[in-house]
Formats: C-alpha cells, structure tokens, sequence
C-alpha cells in the first residue's frame, strides 16, 4: 500500500482508470505534457500516449463542450478544469447540456463525463483561482458533486465519477493537496457518491462540512472537547455535495439535536443553507438549539492581504461550537 | 531542519501555558514572526521564529504545559536535512501548504448509526414553554403524532397538583388551637449528599499568586495601620483638571496623584522604600522609587510598575497607569514592566472596599491600600462641613518599619493630599 498524498492520489486514480479502460482520456489545459497546473495528471501522457492525455486549448467553453461530444460517442473524458473562477465559459455547456443530456434523450445517452477542478482558497492566490463554487454546480439537475478531503476518499470518488454515467464534477481542495499523506490501497476501488463518512462520533453536536475544512472542523472539536470534556462532537465529511447522505445527517441530528455546517463558499443560497432547511423539515422536533453554520462571506474572494480575515478557520468554529452548546431556550 | 526550544524568558522561569499557536505546519516563518503566545508566572509573551522557514512540526497545542527546554516548534530553514525529504510545493499558482505528515486510514466507512432511541421529541416551541416553566421534558408524557411532546402537554403538566401541595392545604385548613412544636406538620426532606466538589485548575497566574502570597504571609511581620485622608480638595482639583487632561488623550484618576505623593514622601523616607538582604544581614535601601500598581484581570492579579514615578509629573504617571492597566488587562505586559518595585500600591476601593488589610509585595517592605472616597460631615474648627475622605490602609513589614515611621508616612502623604497643587510643583 502506498503513501499519498491528495494530488498523488488523484494521479493514481487516473492511472488506474486509464490502465481499466480504454475509452477514458484525460485532458485540460497544461494536463499533458506539464501535468497540470498542480501537476495532478503528471507522467500519464508519457505512459498512454498523446491521445489519451492532451493539452487542450485555453477555452474551457469549448473543450467542456468537446467532452460531451466524446462521451456521446463511447468515451469516458476526465477534463481537468484549472480553476473554477476560469470555467464560467464552460458553464452553457456543463448547465445547459451536459446536466440534461439523459434527460433530454429520455435515458437513451447518459454523459459519463468527469470534470476535476481544484477548489476553495487558503494558498495565497488570486480570487478566480480561490473560489468555491459548489452550488452552481449542485443547483443543476443532472450533475453530482463530490468533494473529497483524503488521499482515500480521492482516488476512491474519482474511480467512482469515471465509473457513473452521469456527469460528475470532482471539487479538489487545492490547500488540501500536499497538506497531509493516506495509505490508499494499490489498484482499483471505490468510494460510493451520496455517502458521507463519520470522522468522529459524538452526541451533542452535529457537525457537516466537506473538503478544506474538515481539517478546520477537527481541529476545532479537538480544542472543543477539551475545553468540555464532558460533551461530544459528531463530525460528518458529506465527501458527496449532491447526492449528500441526508439519512447520515438526519439521524446525527436526531440523536444530537444540534446542528452546524461549515464551508468555505459563501453564505447565501449555499450548501449549508440547503443542509439547513432539509434538517428544519425532518428533524424539527428534535432540536435543541437553532441551527449555525460558518460560512464564506457574501463577497468576492479577497486578495492575498485579506484572506485570513475571510478564510473559515478552527477559532472561528470554535466560537460557533460554544454559542450553539450554551443556547439555552 | 531547526529545533525551536522553549527558552528562559523571564528571569529563572521554569515552565509556562501554551495560549494559542499561530502557525500550522506547511507556514512560511520569517524570523521575528509570532509562533505561539505562552502564559508564565505573572505575564505572557509572544515568542517569536528564531530563523527564516517553513513550520515543519507543532510539537506544542493549546492549553498545554511547556517547560524551558523543550522542543516545541520545527523549522525547515535549508540548512538541515531532513531524514524524510518533504515533496516540494509543485504548483505554479499561490502556496499550497506541503507536508509529509500521516493521517489514519479511515477505517471501514459507516454511513449508518442506529437512531438514538431515548431522544424527547419536542418542538422548540415546548422546549421554550418546558424551558419557562422549569419542567423536565423527561417526565412529561407525550400526547402528539409519533410521540411528540406538544406544548400543551407543558403546560398541563405544570397544573397538576402535587402531593405537597396537598399537605399543605391540611394545614391551613385545619388549624390546631395549641401547636404541638414536636409534631410538625411540615416534613423536611433528608439531605445528607456527600460533600463533593468540581475541581477548576489553576492558572499560572494563579499560581504565581499562591506562592507570592505563602511566601509574604510566612516571612513578613506585618502590621496594617488604617487612617482617613481628606482629599476634599484632590477631588475639586482633579475635577478642574479632568478636561485638560482629556484634551491631552489623558484619563487622569485620583491614583495618579497618590502615586505621585507616596514617590515624593518615599524619597523623603528611603527607611520606607526598603527591603531586607538577608545574606548581609542589611537593611536594603532602594536607590529608585519604583512603584508597583496591583491591577485586577480577568485572570488574576497582576502588578505592573512605573519606574522613576517620583520624576514623572502627575499627568505622564496618569498616562502610565492607562498604559500598564490596558496591557494587564489585555495579558501583554512584559517581563520587565512587572519586575522592579520597591512600594506597592493596591486600589481596593474601586471594587467597594473601605478597609483591607493588603499584603505585602515580598520583598518590598510596604504596601498601600486606597478605599473608596465618600463624602462624609467632618469638623473642621468646630464647624460640620461635608468631606471628601478616602480611607488608607498601609501594611508594613514589622521588622523594619516601626509603627511610628509607617504613621509617619501616611501622615505625609496625607498632607500632600490635602493640599494637592503641592503635587503639581
């Protein structure tokens, strides 16, 4: 077994699924020859030759589109978006077609396309290369969003998303892709999209988040459960956006009755909001404080100077663990 | 790879609290840069990179004891190879932190947990209505769909009678015409818990504060001398002065003017502003008036000091005094603005005190304790005049100062207070 890193481990699940099978290409800007701006696709070109791993044109809109043209036709494109920010051309295509194609021809032509893009800020770069935009994606019916945040849980929803007929887009925190190694098992295997994985058991606060910062959360419960060490958090790492594992949460929230989701995207109309609402419908009755979350802000990434006041960090949901414990109807 | 240790910071100190790291792992450091903030004995401090580099381990967390010498922070600063070579930082766009830290395979992934069983299903608006009332959800049985607990089943749970109540009733209804006092109607629950308690740790602060205080209580005689000062007009003087000195950005407070007065009589009595050396068997006299200011926290009691106060005038030692107090107050005081006093003075009054007994700065000789000023009818020549008096209560140490010379010196500053414009020459 082989310890990765995040970026190796994406590596790893492209080599694997390539070596599996022969219609998955893998292509996006700088991805062949360089490897990537974060050298995530690094000797695949060497291995399997320029037609399966290639340089593509700076114009996400249409080499986006190009993948739904080959998935059409029986191949498997794994497109490496560079940035969020930089992929709004691409979107008439991933929202407009890409997400309704099984749809559209009544299940006649599903589109098994995978697009990885590196996500959230943290690293010191500009703010189209820092942003987290999660729900655009999640919004559009059609498409899952996964967002892994260990070396395992990469390698294994990659081979999940090359795997599912759908169109899936892989969220890679770019803070997380040197931050830490995994032993991840040699070969092929999976990671179900839709299931969340419990990172700690605890009975008096749920805690939801994904990617970046379920390293923030832990740390965070570590100081928390410290300070009271009579209390217990539950942390859940959803790894899968859209489908998220409601039944995982919902039965968290009912044994704890208490709730906080934390992500980096912003406030409004986000991930957190939508978490909210459903727990609201199904868990009312259990509640014993209202729900929080810590979130983004409802701006632009700032630039560099700023970004440590924007950025959500273990101090902060620190705070927000104490204001939900000491809620007191 | 450079070791950080914990080193010495103060003078002979041995261990201090970690209160916040402000590094991760993968951080560029430049040398001077805040690594972690410590709490020792008496003051806390930043403790800043000792070299240029990237935070390669946190061997500390927050919270934790550290002791002089130990290991508590490595730096990769390139002059050290490391046994593991970290991958470098390959992308071409910001910095993404790199580690070769391992974190834990997750074991068998478990999306499904058996839904807790026990749990009261209420809504929040009966939590509210339990929460008001003081009723116990736990006892209150539910009438709503799937076994909820609706509100109103709160509140009838609230009406109904209880068994004591009906006693009671007993007994107002059926008074008796001779109270028999060894057959009472009220029956007393036993109570015999066990003495228990809930153990808080202390702070280093605290600490400190402990041994201080042993050590004084053991080795000094003390002896508290108690007398009202009239500062009738140090009130009307501070009061003609306040808006000057604001109009300076200076909160000017009565004790400036203490201080300044007990600098000027120390100088006038080093017999005061001394200690005793124990290994020439001597009595010290302190070269300097330093005077020692006891200033109350959150965390505990601290004692910044004003250096030279006798050759600062009463305005630069009200600016002084705001100084320390914030710093106290927002834990940044360092090491040498609380080392140094040779007389202390404690301002009990401001939380209500007229009176104390305070104790000794060991190994100062002598502390002041100031009350809170009341306005009080005092004669003056035969006439009943309202006075402004401020209750004093010196601690000396027996030894040394004989009560003459501890009246003395309160009778001194007692005179400069009442005719404070000589404060101001």
């Amino acid at each position: 077994m082989k310890q990765l890193n995040n970026i190796k481990a994406v590596t790893d699940a492209l080599d694997v699924a390539m070596e599996k099978w022969n219609e998955v290409v893998v292509y996006g800007e700088d991805v062949g020859f360089e490897g990537g701006v974060f050298r995530a696709t690094e000797g695949l070109q060497k291995k399997y030759g320029e037609e399966r791993c290639f340089d593509a044109p700076i114009s996400e809109a249409i080499y986006i589109g190009a993948a739904l043209g080959m998935a059409l036709n029986g191949l498997k494109p794994v497109v490496e978006l560079q940035f969020q920010g930089l992929g709004w051309a691409s979107l008439q295509n991933i929202l407009g077609h890409m997400g309704r194609m099984r749809n559209r021809t009544r299940g006649k032509y599903p589109a098994p396309i995978v697009i990885r893009t590196p996500m959230g800020g943290g690293i010191r770069a500009l703010e189209l290369h820092s942003e987290a935009m999660e729900v655009i994606y999640a919004h559009t019916p059609g498409i899952k969003v996964v967002c892994p945040s260990t070396p395992y849980d990469t390698k294994g929803l990659i081979l999940a998303a090359i795997e599912s007929p759908d169109p899936v887009i892989v969220l890679e925190p770019t803070k997380l892709y040197r931050a830490f190694k995994q032993e991840v098992p040699d070969g092929f295997y999976t990671v179900p999209i839709g299931e969340g994985f419990k990172i700690f058991e605890g009975n008096d606060i749920t805690v939801v988040t994904y990617g970046a910062q379920t390293v923030d959360c832990q740390k965070a419960i570590e100081q928390f459960e410290e300070k009271h060490p009579d209390l217990s958090v539950e942390l859940i790492d959803l790894r899968t956006i859209k489908p998220w594992d409601r039944q995982m949460v919902f039965e968290s929230v009912k044994k704890t009755g208490r709730l906080l989701v934390v992500h980096e995207a912003v406030r409004s109309f986000s991930v957190a909001a939508e978490i909210m609402a459903s727990v609201t419908e199904e868990c009312f009755e259990y509640l014993k404080a209202p729900l929080a979350r810590v979130t983004g802000y409802d701006i632009v990434i700032p630039f560099d100077s700023g970004e440590g006041y924007h950025q959500v960090n273990p101090t902060k949901i620190f705070a927000k663990l104490e204001e939900i414990i000491n809620f007191k109807f | 790879m450079y070791k950080v240790k914990f080193a010495d910071i103060g003078e002979g100190l041995t261990e201090g609290t970690v209160q916040e790291v402000f590094v991760k792992i993968g951080d560029q450091v430049k040398m001077g840069d805040p690594l972690f903030h410590v709490e020792t004995d008496k003051m806390t401090s930043d403790i800043p990179a000792p070299t240029d580099g990237k935070i390669a381990k946190i061997l500390i967390k927050q919270g934790q004891e550290i002791k002089v010498g130990d290991v508590v922070v490595e730096i990769e600063d390139g002059k050290t190879s490391t046994s593991v070579p970290v991958e470098e930082n390959a992308s071409v766009v910001g910095s993404t932190p790199v580690s070769n830290d391992l974190i834990a395979r997750p074991t068998s992934p478990n999306p499904t947990s058996s839904v807790a069983t026990n749990v009261i299903k209420a809504s929040p608006l009966a939590r509210k209505v339990a929460a008001t009332l003081g009723v116990d959800l736990k006892l209150v049985t539910p009438s709503g769909p799937n076994g909820r607990i609706l509100t109103i089943d709160v509140q009838s749970f609230k009406t109904q009678p209880t068994n004591q109540v009906g006693e009671l009733k007993t007994i107002s209804s059926s008074p008796k015409s001779s109270a028999d006092y060894n057959n009472p109607k009220i029956t007393v629950p036993v109570i015999n818990e066990p003495l228990t308690f809930i153990n808080k740790p202390m702070n280093s602060i605290r600490k400190a504060t402990v041994k201080a205080m042993q050590k004084s209580h053991s080795e000094v005689a003390g002896f508290t001398g108690l007398r009202n000062v009239d500062v009738t007009e140090l009130v009307q003087l501070r009061t003609q002065l306040k808006d000057f000195a604001e109009s300076q950005n200076v909160k000017l407070t009565y004790l400036a003017f203490i201080i300044k007065a007990s600098a000027l009589v120390l100088k006038e009595m080093p017999n005061i502003n001394c200690r005793i050396d124990k290994d020439t068997n001597s009595i010290a006299i302190a070269e300097q008036i330093n005077i020692g200011m006891a200033c109350d926290t959150p965390e505990g009691l601290l004692v910044p000091v004003i250096k030279g106060a006798d050759k600062l005038s009463v305005l630069q030692i009200a600016v002084k005094i705001n100084e320390l107090a914030n710093k106290a107050r927002s834990k940044k005081l360092a090491v040498n603005e609380m080392v140094g006093a040779t007389f202390t003075i404690t301002n009990f009054g401001s939380v209500g005190l007229d009176y104390a007994t305070p104790i000794i700065n060991f190994p100062e000789a002598a502390i002041l304790g100031l009350g809170t000023i009341t306005t009080i009818p005092v004669y003056i020549n035969g006439q009943l005049m309202p006075r402004d008096m401020m209750p004093f209560s010196m601690t000396a140490d027996h030894r040394i100062i004989d009560g003459a010379d501890a009246g003395r010196f309160m009778q001194k500053v007692a005179e400069l207070l009442k005719k404070p414009a000589m404060l101001l020459i």
